[in-house]
């Protein structure tokens, strides 16, 4: 009764639930919220409050005294905290409703994993269900990927998607608003972030952290040697003396630290291709692959998957939102009746 | 038309700018069809700007950026060209989840309509219960209809009795202590506007007893001026005894400085009355039950007549001798100038009828 009354002071949302960030659209507002998934936590007494969420725990990764500890309460796109990522949805609910006065109580459609287990949706399913919202309907990342990229999900032809998340690659051949073949596997961002810091301690004997390694990603991540090459100077922990260091690294140090993930993502949309049907198949060699998600932005990535496969790859506009708006697309077409893709499992 | 502005690349369009990049290179159609995978006739396509021909927005746009990564052109200088075709933009526009939708906008102003007036509704019906709840106790049926019944019957003396009763409700709340006395004045201080009544009587009583008249029919004319207090007299709850004690007081005081008739189901003590002139001879009556008893002096003049009860004492001057009547002559011992008189009453009966002083 009272979700319902708080629902009508409540917009319709879609969230990307993702491991690395958390994205919320809002209906006719788009993108409102696009923040890591992060929480920071305060132990006093055996009691554990939320001290920041989203930009704010993320700063403070590995910058935090004993009793506050910022974590990700997500892991390889499913929860791995399921009270914590309840807390965090409620604050980023809350936080999208600024000017409602009663307490948001919104209709909620979460893009998952397309490889997700049923354990695993339910889990997100109670989470949302636990931050407040009345409603909650779940999508394959995949699909709302294709959505938000604007490919024509509903035609009879194939098409092939490839989305990069944080903690997962979705890899799906879409056709008549379906899923046809799907892979998921858990390589994505923080992969990435993890070969670098294996890297640094190989190569440079410095330890780094999650944040710099983010930032030597973004800045000299590359995935194809022919594109331009960068340089960044790190500071981090020298191993044997124990004190901070100053070294270089280039984009090529981070090709050579990326091979292992970058095969992992090579040999999945392999996989898919050759799993495809033949109709398919060729619709998807005529066209091409489209690249989403946040781990698209990897330069270079796209070229490294022509070349692996022979196909076309292009980039989708926006490939950080293209989950998060396809969900928002979905949800207009929901009240429409005419997307009948949603799966609720 | 839009890039009037920048002289430069005024005429520029995505597949001119690719086109001409490339034949600077030197490097042939198929080629670069071959580098980015794609047929040849998509590669005409792109470098014609016909960009329908290809499978989407989505694609053309990966492969324009693929195609200037090819030739070394500028990528967001081709990608910013693309966005202004007119076509990529009513595309756009169409596409884009937030503007797209001018169904769903319509139907979220609906949904925004409709949660703002169900909202106003509620709060309009919790104010109207809060009022409602406040003013209970006036607008209960079943709390005023005492009220209202006893107003009835206590002509105006009901404050007296309502007070108590309505104690209960004056503990609900500041509001309703604070009005209720205001209501229940304005009957008390109508039934206080009464008394003026019998001090007026009282006032004219003793008017009357310094004059000594000693008339029959002045005292009924102050017997008159009593009755306003005759609706006093049904009441019987204990609430109204000030009320009440007032107006026989004045009503007591009343009688004992006249002879008015009394009123015969009035529990009174018995009374002492001197009536008739100043001078002449004497009668005493003593009174032991209720008695009827007429006074005629000599000149056959009634002097004195009235309703007894017991233990009055009646004192009657005039001159002799007297004809006197005794409704219950059983209940009356008479006086005749200080000496017993035996009252015979008629055979049969009662009553008595004498002649007393005769010489």
């Amino acid at each position: 009764m009272f979700k319902w009354l708080r629902g009508l002071f409540s917009n319709d949302l879609s969230i990307d639930l993702g491991t690395a960030n958390t994205l919320i659209y809002v209906r006719d507002q788009g993108v409102v919220l696009n923040e890591p998934s992060v929480v920071a936590l305060r132990e006093l007494n055996g009691q554990k409050t939320v001290e920041a969420v989203g930009i704010g725990a993320w700063r403070m990764l590995g910058r935090t005294p004993d009793n506050i500890v910022s974590i990700r309460p997500l892991r390889d796109g499913v929860i791995a905290d399921f009270q914590v990522t309840e807390k965090m949805l409620q604050f980023f609910i809350a936080k999208v409703h600024k000017r409602s006065f009663f307490l948001p109580s919104p209709r909620v459609l979460i893009c998952v994993p397309c490889m997700s287990t049923q354990v695993e949706r339910r889990a997100i399913r109670e989470s949302a269900i636990g931050a407040g919202a009345r409603e909650v309907h779940l999508i394959e990342e995949p699909m709302a990927a294709a959505i938000g990229a604007g490919l024509q999900v509903d035609d009879a032809t194939g098409s092939m998607v490839v989305d990069v998340g944080g903690g997962t690659t979705e890899i799906a051949i879409l056709s008549l608003n379906g899923v046809v073949y799907r892979e998921s596997i858990r390589v994505g961002g923080d992969r990435f972030d993890e070969a670098i810091i294996s890297y640094v301690r190989r190569r440079h004997g410095s330890l780094i952290g999650d944040v710099t390694a983010e930032r030597i990603k973004q800045e000299v991540g590359c995935a194809h040697p022919v594109i331009e090459q960068r340089e960044i100077d790190v500071r981090g922990r020298n191993l044997a003396e124990g004190v901070p260091k100053t070294f270089t690294l280039n984009s090529i140090e981070i090709l050579e630290a990326f091979q292992t993930p970058l095969a992992q993502i090579k040999q999945a949309v392999v996989r898919v291709l050759e799993h495809s049907p033949p109709e398919l198949a060729s619709d998807i060699a005529e066209s091409g692959i489209v690249l989403t998600g946040g781990g698209a932005l990897l330069r270079g990535l796209d070229i490294l998957l022509a070349e692996t496969t022979g196909v076309p790859v292009v980039l989708a506009k926006e490939p950080l939102t293209c989950v998060v708006r396809g969900g928002g697309i979905a949800i207009e077409q929901m009240d429409r009746r005419t997307l009948q893709l949603l799966s609720t499992k | 038309m839009e890039n009037s502005e920048i002289p430069e690349p005024a005429l520029e369009k995505p597949g001119d700018i690719l086109r001409q990049a490339r034949q600077e290179l030197g490097i042939s159609q198929s080629e670069i069809a071959e580098r980015m995978y794609l047929k040849l006739s998509d590669l005409v396509a792109l470098e014609e700007n016909r960009f329908e021909v290809l499978k989407g927005g989505v694609f053309a746009r990966g492969y324009l950026i693929a195609f200037a990564r090819l030739v070394e052109v500028d990528t967001d200088r081709v990608v910013s060209a693309y966005d202004r075709l007119p076509s990529v933009i009513a595309a756009s526009a169409e596409n884009q989840p937030v503007k797209s939708s001018s169904i769903a906008r319509t139907q979220k102003t609906g949904a925004a309509a409709v949660p703002a007036g169900i909202g106003l509704f509620v709060l309009l019906l919790l104010l109207l219960w809060w009022l409602q709840r406040s003013e209970m106790p006036w607008s209960d049926p079943a709390e005023q209809a005492p009220v209202v019944a006893e107003t009835g019957s206590m002509m105006g003396v009901e404050p007296v009795v309502s007070g108590p009763d309505s104690s209960e409700s004056a503990v609900e709340g500041d509001l309703e202590t604070d009005s209720e006395p205001s209501v229940a004045e304005s009957p008390e201080s109508a039934g206080s506007s009464e008394p003026p009544g019998p001090a007026e009587s009282i006032a004219s009583s003793e008017a009357f007893e310094s004059q000594e008249s000693h008339e029959v029919v002045e005292s009924q004319e102050s017997h008159e001026v009593v009755e306003p207090l005759e609706p006093l007299e049904p009441l019987e709850s204990p609430a109204t005894d000030e009320s009440m004690e007032l107006a026989v007081d004045s009503q007591q005081e009343l009688e004992t400085l006249e002879p008015t008739p009394a009123d015969p189901e009035e529990p009174l003590p018995g009374r002492v009355i001197n009536a008739g002139s100043e001078q002449g001879a004497l009668l005493e009556f003593s009174f032991s039950g209720e008695c009827w008893a007429e006074v005629y002096d000599s000149s056959n003049e009634l002097i004195y007549q009235d309703l007894h009860r017991e233990g009055d004492q009646v004192t009657v001057r005039g001159a002799a001798p007297f004809t006197i009547l005794f409704g219950d002559s059983r209940y009356v011992e008479l006086l005749y100038q200080g000496n017993s008189v035996d009252i015979v009453p008629r055979r049969g009966d009662v009553v008595a009828r004498m002649v007393v002083g005769e010489s």
